[in-house]
């Protein structure tokens, strides 16, 4: 149970004079003041992109899918590889706080909470395709399995498509339940310095009417700790599951047993390296380098490496499987997705996605900042082409080469794209505005217990309990037990 | 409510705040409630509290879940909709694992977060009792619940061990019933002890204080407004801006006079004192530093 | 009412001040009346029940036509005896355009033709039907193409007003010695010659002259002087061992295709009883869907098709000891010389036929048939064949007559003379006093004359039809006419001063002239009844015709002047969809793709691949931009987009008849260039000779199928994908499951083997032994293998790629037309596509069909991925399509093995929920890409309310945003087995066929239940040829397909 943190180990919070109301003051800041004049810049672009993509979806619904380039046998393109991609995105937020918080990986303070936004943004964005991806939007009722007057009606429980609609959903509830659980007592926090009566009432109403009792932060700790454990497979599933819309068909290259893992390990990657381009840019705007240290951004990029390197692993093992079968359609299906029409999008995949991020195995590079956006910018583009290709290339060219097609998007295609990343940016900025972008208790604890050894022990000292701080952060308490404090 | 009234102390460091809570112990007092801004590791331990069953709350959930999520697929694949569908049986298990494990990881969650907000009570537009506005802040607070019958003995000790425990500030707060959250400071009554005053003394002072005679509070107020100077109601600077004075204390001042920065940064030992009495908020013009802020705020 | 004691109310009525029980209207319903006169008067009481109908129909329409809410309903006031609601009735009838013969069934849902199948008692087409048969349905309710009204200069005229105004004209001119000329193209119906003649007599100076817009005459000349008569013998392509073709379309275009179609495949269908199949070779330059099914394909430039007949002449002369002709071929007939060999041995038993208009080639072909003794087996003239008529040089001499002013007045009778015959009839035609066209829709003709008589669309009219000699057919109308037209018959009659309607004239005739010709019936009324219900009739008879030699070295330097080679050679040819033009403004032959390019709606010239490489001129597959040329073609600059087509010869262009339509309503929908232009009938040279080309930019084709071919590089190297599977006749001979074999994994196994190891599926019982259940994989094969299970056997040895199978199923089922813009965006809808695909020389390929459609998989992957169980299995092993459970999520177009699930991406038919989209032009174009033929128009589509009537009421319209396929017209297997159930007996195979399998004029489709093991299909699955496609993914199709056998010879692949 018991922790040693080595003392070399860079400090988490970083800067002069860090006090727990330097703290609340910093994040807060950003709630209080009005923004900046980049705010507005970007909100004003963001908004664009988001009426232009709204503009372009009800286009859509009013005219019929086949304002996008799809055709009888590419029936899926643009739309389903937006879906993915954004649902990968989507799992970084709950991974960094999930999984990070069961391996006790404290280093993830400084970007959960935007993480966990950022989930919530981009599951959005990803369950707005397969709603506008219907060619019967209005009828997509259908799609739940409800008691019914039209006889007995009911879902098909066999298609990967139902599977989505309960993963998806599933994983934005538990997202969000777990984003907001988290941000009660932030918003406290703001209440209580608030000024205003309009704005203490609103931040009232968000924190839920939050103290900070004992009582209160023992549940939150356990809720906490019971939601990351449930949070941790579903991050998993949902992706497995996303994955079996590809896995269980038949078309070569999407019917493949690697899928699951693969998609998991590629959402990881992309998920992480939209954390970095969003926090990369927050730290700069808000001035929270204090907090989204250079040290995050190494950790970031090692987990980066590791999955795209699992991701190249990945490609490989598809192209070996392939040449091993023997089957003929599975050997030309990853032939053509290499050197067939589409070789420049698996180009940019592979080039994007398994070789730029290898130069994170130096350091110099894992802690260059202006690299580390450039590339996590590659490693989103990467992605996108990664789901491009197995989708496109694997329909575009099947079993029977007479149904044969090539792919072309149309402006449609291509703005509701650009739409959902408008979407995406502005809820994030009035995110950035409005909510408090770090989670203030979260930093406070690890400030507590990792803001200077010294302070503690010059506590100790006046207490002249010295003895119980030897050698460990924990504290010995009366009855001689020692709860770790790094557990956080 | 059984009690609208709380002694407060408030502890700068989540160490002094253990401290308090093991001397609370060992004195038998027994803390009604104990507020920090972050969650402090060990305490629920230190207080003595049960487990969360929580969890356990959460397994009854996601067991009914799972138990949902399979029989209503079975029922509807095998009996009121059976289908021939690509050939697949109609009880179809593997293809009912996705879904049964999503519904597992829902009922679990919604379920155990409401049970979390209804055991803790936070809804939207619950109206907490904020003891201090820096709990949620940098201050760690125990606070003890207090009526018209506890004896003074009992609350003499308690404001004795928060001191000795290194409190910070240490105050009684009451509240209304139909309490307003944005009036909370109307009901901070009394400070009973003065550092080293005895609480006896202390709860004297504060009767005392009740019965002040009106020439007393003319007599104050002339000290007052001799030390600070009067100004026209007209050119009043907004209060608020220090830190430590609220909608509430303003009005208080008003009453007084003090209207501008200029005269808070000219309270005087006595001109403080007599601040102090009339509105009885004792100590909180030297702690907050208000001459400090108002000099400032003049120079701004 | 006098009789009945009378109860009164008030005191005014009881005393009659006041009518008590009003007239609720002022008179009675005019309807009642005339019905009940009809009645009682037992004239024709079809005819008026068809006007009645018609009366109701054409209201609907029109009162449709309005923008106001109107119940589309037509209730019946009195049912007519004949009509039950729902069911359909089925009326024999013919179609005869242009020559083109075709016995047909036309069925009806109350009053309307919705569809148009073949007729399986004819003893011409047998039951097949040609794709133009069935287009010809749509062009009946083409609104905005029909002439509604005869018109005067393009201003309306009453009928009597018109009849008034020719009539004394044409005395006049009749007076004054001028010619009338009527001017027509291949008429069948002998009683239409009989009012020509009738009108002849009445004005003298009368000429009825024959024209085809594609010209057989110089074939026709050629007969004439070998046999004395003016007529084609009876080809029977059954009967030939060998069929040579040299540049005969005879599976297309050439005469009559779907009769010809029926007999090739007998021959060459193949069984375990029936172990011949005869040998096809075609000499051609264009590929022919002749040439597509050949064994063997020899391509020569246009300018050597009619030297190769020469060759074969000299080569076969020789042999028989005659002196050959006269032979400067100067190119390489190495091939030709050894199919000679072949004809050679095959004597008697052979048949050459040429597609040439060359009477010089046709009197050369004539000699080598009868040199090798075919004429009495494959070739006949005990029954001579009239499906051309037309006489180019009466043409001729009329053209000189109209410009030397001789010509008073013409009259146009089916022909569209300005379209075809161009700008010398329009100059001949300026100068005849006036003109006249009898004309169903607007055509280039009907702009241009004086006068326009709108007549019937034929299935409003009654009429008769001679296609050979001792067959004789009915046209009867299947609904009454829609607009105020006239058949042009009647019109003749009158104008000679006959009032008879035709109808009678026709009984007239026929009791006349077939009466005492025939010995079957005694009295006339079973004859009529007889020929009206079965649609045709056939007399025995024999007669024969006896070979005259002409001089052929006269013909053979004829032929020498004519194949006049260059550099560049243009050969026009026919199109299948198209043909001459008749129907090029009916957007389901647009639609239907071209067999070989696969391309629709466009016209463009065919080249050969190596060529356009060599030119530049291929086109990016990726966004299906093709080079747009010009060329000078004699006086014509045609610019049109050009396609690369395996199989033509270098420096050879094709370009089709029937294109370049101008001042027709639906001008846009046969855009490009018209060929007849270049036409010159007085020569008979059938090349021409072209130059200048330059490339004009870019243009995107509606293409359905791009050039992808089976053999392919994977990670395991370069492998062919035995999708269509064919093998040689001899390696059938010896195994009768040759080639028939499947991938598994690095290995091909026999797909008997395969079946033995691996038929169970992952949920079945891998022990299962029950023969009964075991073909059956999945969970549910009890259930299948109980009762019916349907299923499609279709035999590639039959299929000739013809299409007729295609527009069937686009009618029956209501598949919506999508237009231009959206087949060039690979949007096409068809449930039933014809796959082509090419093997061997890229110069000189193989082409193979294979008919595509839903596949019915028995474990099929779509119906597991639907996430609403919209598709799902029947217990009779359809996979259904509920299209209004149907969200579209297009998950199961993308997992369908076969691509054969077509999504609605817009509102085609105008059945959307968001009634806004008011109607879907075909030049719609969503993607904001003007074409460079400039505005959209609102296009025929489905969308006019007239045009709806076409669609069949069994099948649900589907709207926006759902998936559709094939259903194997289930409708169909319904009302089948309702049938069998009202007659309380077993299903007969004979209860259900479904509209491709009917439309088929080779009989390749086969259905029916394959749990029984009797039946045709169950027999075709029993064969050892059978194989479902991609079956190594364990579908478990409904489709089986028979293996393509062609009977080759070592050489032929050298």
């Amino acid at each position: 149970m018991s922790h040693y943190e080595s003392p070399i180990r860079e400090p988490l919070i970083q800067g002069e004079n860090i006090t727990y109301t330097k703290i609340t003051d910093d994040i807060v800041a950003t709630t209080e003041k009005a923004p900046p004049l980049s705010w507005w810049i970007g909100f004003g672009i963001s908004a664009a992109f988001a009426l232009l993509g709204v503009v372009a979806i009800l286009w859509t619904i009013w005219q019929g899918i086949g304002t996008w380039g799809l055709n009888k046998t590419v029936n899926w393109a643009w739309d389903i590889t937006n879906f993915v991609w954004w649902v990968g995105i989507g799992h970084a937020g709950t991974l960094i706080s999930a999984v990070l918080l069961l391996f006790r990986q404290k280093w993830r303070t400084g970007i959960n909470r935007a993480a966990e936004a950022m989930t919530i943004f981009a599951v959005i964005c990803a369950g707005l395709f397969p709603l506008i991806h219907m060619g019967r939007l209005w009828m997509g009722f259908f799609i739940f399995p409800y008691p019914n007057t039209r006889g007995p009606l009911w879902v098909n429980f066999n298609s990967p498509l139902l599977w989505d609609v309960f993963a998806i959903s599933t994983y934005l509830t538990v997202s969000l339940l777990f984003w907001y659980s988290g941000l009660m007592p932030d918003f406290a926090t703001i209440r209580d310095r608030a000024k205003g009566k309009v704005r203490k009432a609103i931040y009232n109403a968000l924190s839920f009417g939050w103290t900070g009792t004992a009582r209160q932060w023992q549940r939150f700790e356990s809720l906490s700790l019971i939601l990351a454990g449930l949070a941790t497979p579903l991050v998993l599933s949902v992706h497995t599951i996303v994955s079996f819309d590809f896995a269980t068909s038949v078309i070569p290259g999407w019917h493949t047993t690697i899928f699951p893992p693969y998609f998991v390990a590629g959402a990881i990657f992309s998920g992480f390296a939209m954390v970095e381009t969003l926090m990369i840019i927050t730290r700069k705007v808000l001035k929270l380098e204090n907090y989204i240290t250079v040290g995050h951004i190494e950790s970031m990029n090692k987990i980066i490496v590791l999955t795209g390197s699992i991701v190249g692993v990945a490609y490989i093992t598809e192209l070996v499987i392939a040449w091993y079968s023997g089957y003929l359609y599975e050997q030309y299906a990853f032939a053509n997705r290499a050197t067939g029409e589409y070789w420049w999008a698996y180009a940019i995949m592979m080039g994007c996605n398994v070789i730029t991020p290898q130069l994170y195995w130096i350091k110099k590079f894992r802690r260059n900042i202006v690299l580390t956006f450039v590339l996590s910018i590659f490693v989103n583009i990467g992605m996108w082409f990664e789901r491009f290709v197995i989708i496109v290339t694997s329909l575009h060219n099947d079993f029977l080469p007479s149904s044969w097609l090539y792919f072309l998007p149309t402006w449609v295609d291509v703005a509701i794209y650009l739409g959902t990343l408008g979407i995406f940016m502005t809820l994030f900025l009035l995110f950035a505005r409005a909510f408090p972008v770090i989670a203030i208790a979260e930093v406070k604890s690890i400030f507590s217990v990792s803001s200077g050894e010294a302070r503690r022990r010059e506590l100790a000292k006046d207490k002249g309990l010295e003895a119980s701080y030897e050698g460990s952060f924990g504290t010995q308490y009366a009855d001689g037990k020692v709860t770790d404090t790094n557990n956080i | 409510m059984a009690s609208n009234k709380y002694i407060v102390g408030l502890f700068d460091h989540e160490d002094r705040l253990i401290d308090a809570v093991r001397a609370c112990k060992k004195e038998n007092v027994e803390i009604t409630d104990t507020l920090t801004p972050f969650p402090v590791h060990g305490l629920e331990h230190e207080l003595g509290y049960d487990d969360t069953r929580l969890h356990t709350a959460g397994f009854m959930f996601g067991i009914t879940g799972t138990f949902v999520a399979l029989s209503v697929m079975t029922w509807i694949s095998t009996s009121s909709y059976p289908l021939n569908i690509g050939g697949k049986p109609h009880f179809a298990l593997p293809s009912f694992i996705p879904i049964t494990f999503e519904l597992t990881v829902l009922f679990a969650a919604v379920g155990m977060v409401c049970v979390y907000c209804i055991r803790n009570g936070l809804f939207p537009g619950a109206v907490p009792r904020i003891l201090d506005e820096r709990i949620t802040d940098d201050r760690f607070a125990l606070s003890f619940e207090i009526d018209d019958h506890t004896p003074a003995s009992k609350m003499e000790k308690i404001v004795a061990l928060l001191k000795g425990a290194g409190a910070v500030d240490v105050k009684v707060k009451e509240f209304e019933d139909d309490m307003d959250m944005f009036e909370v400071e109307t009901s901070e009554v009394s400070d009973l002890l003065p550092s080293n005053q005895a609480p006896k003394a202390a709860n004297a002072k504060a009767e005392t204080k009740k019965v002040l005679s009106d020439e007393e509070v003319a007599a104050k107020k002339l000290t007052l407004l001799n030390a600070v100077g009067t100004v026209d109601a007209g050119s009043k600077d907004d209060l608020k801006e220090i830190k430590g004075i609220g909608p509430v204390y303003e009005e208080r001042l008003n009453e007084l006079g003090i209207f501008t920065f200029s005269q808070v940064a000219k309270l005087t030992v006595e001109a403080r004192e007599a601040v102090e009495d009339l509105t009885g908020f004792p100590g909180r013009v030297e702690r907050e530093d208000w001459i400090g802020q108002a000099k400032e705020l003049m120079n701004r | 009412m006098a009789n009945k004691k009378q109860y009164w109310l008030t005191l005014e009525a009881k005393k009659g001040e006041v009518n008590e029980n009003p007239k609720e209207f002022g008179s009675d319903l005019p309807v009642l009346n005339s019905l009940s006169e009809t009645i009682s008067t037992q004239k024709s009481g079809r005819r008026d029940f068809l006007k009645m109908l018609g009366f109701g129909v054409t209201a609907a329409a029109v009162a449709a036509a309005c923008e106001m809410p109107v119940r589309k309903s037509i209730p019946y006031v009195i049912k007519p005896e004949e009509i039950t609601p729902g069911v359909p009735n089925y009326y024999a009838s013919a179609y005869t355009k242009g020559g083109y013969y075709n016995s047909i069934l036309v069925k009806t849902r109350e009053g309307r033709p919705i569809m148009v199948e073949g007729n399986p008692d004819s003893s011409v087409t047998s039951g097949g039907v040609n794709p133009k048969s069935i287009g010809a349905l749509l062009s009946l309710y083409d609104e905005a193409a029909r002439i509604k009204a005869p018109m005067k200069n393009g201003a309306a005229i009453s009928w009597t007003d018109l009849d008034a105004e020719i009539s004394t004209s044409l005395a006049a001119l009749a007076a004054s010695g001028k010619t009338i000329a009527i001017l027509s193209s291949t008429i069948l119906s002998p009683s239409t010659k009989k009012v020509i003649e009738k009108f002849a007599s009445v004005y003298p100076t009368t000429k009825h002259v024959q024209f085809d817009a594609i010209s057989y005459s110089g074939a026709l000349d050629a007969n004439e002087e070998s046999f004395g008569k003016r007529a084609f013998p009876e080809y029977h392509f059954d009967k030939a061992e060998l069929i040579v073709s040299v540049a005969a379309d005879f599976l297309g275009t050439w005469l009559s295709p779907t009769e010809f179609a029926a007999d090739y495949a007998q021959g060459r269908k193949l069984s375990a009883d029936k172990k011949s199949m005869s040998r096809h070779i075609q000499i051609e330059s264009i590929p022919t869907l002749a040439g597509a099914s050949a064994d063997l394909r020899i391509p020569v430039k246009a300018s050597e098709e009619d030297l190769a007949v020469i060759k074969l002449y000299n080569i076969l002369a020789k042999k028989a000891g005659l002196s050959s002709l006269s032979d400067n071929a100067s190119f390489d007939a190495s091939k030709i010389e050894a199919v000679a060999e072949e004809l050679w041995a095959a004597k008697g038993k052979s048949l050459v036929v040429s597609g040439s208009n060359n009477k010089a080639t046709q009197l050369v072909v004539n000699a080598i048939n009868e040199l090798l003794g075919n004429y009495g087996s494959a070739l006949s003239w005990e029954r001579a064949t009239y499906y051309r008529q037309g006489d180019d040089k009466e043409l001729g001499a009329l053209l000189a007559d109209m410009n030397a002013s001789k010509v008073g007045a013409v009259l146009v009778l089916d022909a569209n003379p300005v379209y075809t015959l161009g700008s010398a009839f329009e100059t001949a035609l300026s100068k005849v006093e006036w003109s006249l066209d009898f004309s169903e829709r607007r055509t280039e003709t009907s702009e241009f004359v004086t006068y326009v008589c709108p007549t019937n669309h034929f299935l409003e009219s009654w009429d008769d039809a001679q296609a050979k000699d001792g067959v004789y057919a009915t046209i009867q109308p299947t609904i009454s006419p829609l607009f105020a037209t006239r058949q042009a018959q009647e019109s003749l009659l009158l104008w000679a001063g006959d009032n008879t309607s035709y109808y009678d004239f026709i009984r007239a005739n026929w009791k006349e002239s077939l009466l005492g010709a025939q010995n079957k019936f005694s009295g006339f009324e079973a004859l009529w009844t007889n020929a009206v219900h079965d649609g045709e009739l056939t007399f025995d008879l024999t007669s024969s015709a006896s070979f005259v030699a002409s001089d052929l070295n006269a013909a053979a330097s004829a032929i020498a002047k004519a194949s006049n080679a260059s550099e560049l050679e243009i050969k026009l040819y026919e199109k299948v969809q198209i043909g001459d033009g008749t129907l090029s403004d009916n957007p389901w032959m647009q639609e239907l793709s071209d067999p070989l390019t696969r391309i629709t709606w466009d016209d463009y010239f065919v080249a050969s691949p190596k060529w356009m490489e060599e030119k530049g001129l291929m086109h990016n597959s990726k966004n299906r931009e093709y080079q747009v040329v010009s060329l000078n073609v004699g006086d014509q600059v045609y610019t049109l987009p050009i396609v690369a087509l395996a199989g033509v010869p270098y420096g050879v262009l094709g370009m089709a008849y029937g294109y370049g339509r101008r001042n027709t309503t639906h001008e846009e929908y046969s855009r490009g260039e018209n060929a007849y232009k270049v036409v010159d009938r007085a020569s008979s040279s059938v090349v021409y000779a072209a130059s200048g080309l330059a490339v004009q930019g870019g243009h995107k084709i509606g293409i359905v199928q791009q050039e992808y071919g089976l053999e392919h590089f994977g990670l395991g190297g370069e492998k062919t994908r035995k999708i269509v599977k064919e093998t040689t006749l001899t390696a059938w001979m010896e195994d009768a499951a040759s080639e028939n074999d499947i991938n598994f994994g690095h290995e091909w196994m026999p797909r008997k083997d395969w079946i033995e190891k691996y038929s169970n599926s992952l949920y079945g019982d891998e022990t299962n032994d029950n023969p009964a259940t075991k073909e059956y994989g999945g969970a549910h094969a009890g259930v299948l293998a109980n009762g019916h299970h349907w299923g499609m056997g279709i035999d590639l040895n039959s299929c000739i790629g013809c299409g007729a199978c295609v527009v069937a199923c686009n009618v029956e089922n209501n598949v919506p037309i999508v237009g231009r813009n959206e087949v060039r965006r690979a949007h096409d809808m068809n449930w039933l596509r014809i796959d082509k695909y090419h093997t061997g020389d890229e110069e000189n390929p193989q082409v193979i069909f294979q008919p595509m459609m839903c596949q019915h998989c028995d474990n099929a992957p779509c119906e597991n991925v639907c996430p609403v169980a919209a598709t799902n299995h029947s217990t009779e092993g359809l996979n259904q399509m509920t299209y209004n459970r149907c969200i579209g999520t297009r998950y199961c177009a993308n997992n369908c093995p076969y691509k054969v699930r077509r999504f609605n991406w817009f509102d085609y038919q105008g059945a959307d929920s968001f009634s806004s989209n008011k109607g879907f032009a075909l030049d719609n174009d969503f993607d904001g890409n003007q074409t460079e033929y400039g505005d959209k128009e609102a296009g025929l589509g489905l969308h006019s309310p007239m045009a709806k009537m076409v669609l069949n009421p069994d099948v649900t319209v589907r709207s926006r945003g759902v998936i559709e396929k094939c259903s194997f017209c289930v409708q169909r297997i319904q009302l089948g087995k309702l049938e069998a159930k009202k007659a309380n007996r077993a299903l007969n195979e004979k209860d259900i066929t479904t509209a491709c399998q009917s439309a088929c004029p080779t009989n390749a489709i086969t259905f029916g239940d394959t749990n029984n093991k009797e039946t045709s299909v169950s027999k075709v699955w029993a064969d050892p040829r059978a194989f479902g496609v991609i079956e190594e993914i364990h579908t478990l199709p409904s489709v089986r397909y028979l293996t393509k056998v062609r009977n080759q010879k070592d050489g032929d692949l050298a």
